[in-house]
């Protein structure tokens, strides 16, 4: 399948209500925590931009979301907005999984989620990888600051 | 009943509507714990592109 990024389908539809006004359905802005990164073993794809499957403790004991950040930007560089570029955001602090338990994990997506429960929360946006990436026991997935997420709203 | 033809030229094309859009991608690292070496450097398909915006955007001293 194609690999996709950005807005996942929900946030889509919820940002939208809340642009245009509507309460039902509208866009639930994160804690006080902000969002968490989380890790998927499937993509999104780039046409349904849902459904991808995040790793569980069931298979890597140490696995959790990772909060971006607790400053009040929450972890992410925001840029103003450019002409015929957009917004870009990017993640201010590097991002370290905790390195793998029990199994072998793949990794084929990432994406941010509203909550640090696993389960739980609205996924907004995210990225797909071309390829899985094998993540085996005793490694740890890392996103370096400023390059390891970097998204445009335009 | 006669029809009227005419050399009109055809409307313009309607623009395209305006919609949220948002794309993104990362560099992703697989380091070994015990050692910190870097297994493996990933990036994402639109990585490149976005990066380019990311540098492009971002404030100089």
């Amino acid at each position: 399948m194609a690999a996709g990024s950005g807005f996942t389908a929900a946030a889509d539809a919820s940002i939208t209500r809340t642009l245009v006004g509507v309460t039902s359905g509208a866009y639930t802005t994160p804690s006080t925590n902000g969002m968490y990164a989380a890790c998927y073993s499937t993509q999104f794809t780039a046409a349904a931009k849902s459904g991808a499957t995040e790793w569980a403790t069931a298979s890597d004991g140490s696995y959790a979301r990772q909060q971006m950040g607790v400053s009040t930007a929450f972890g992410w560089s925001i840029a103003a907005y450019v002409n015929s570029t957009g917004v870009v955001w990017s993640n201010s602090n590097t991002i370290t999984v905790p390195a793998v338990t029990l199994n072998n994990q793949t990794l084929f997506a990432l994406g941010w989620v509203d909550v640090v429960t696993l389960g739980s929360g609205n996924i907004n946006f995210f990225f797909d990888l071309t390829t899985s990436v094998s993540v085996n026991i005793g490694s740890s997935v890392v996103l370096s600051g400023s390059t390891g997420a970097v998204f445009t709203t335009y | 009943m006669d029809v009227e033809i005419t050399n009109e030229p055809p409307p313009p094309p309607r623009a395209a509507p305006s919609r949220i859009r948002c794309k993104g991608g990362g560099e992703i690292q697989v380091i070994e714990e015990a050692t910190g070496k870097v297994l493996q450097t990933v990036q994402s398909p639109d990585f490149l592109e976005v990066n380019e915006r990311r540098l492009r955007t971002e404030p100089k001293y």
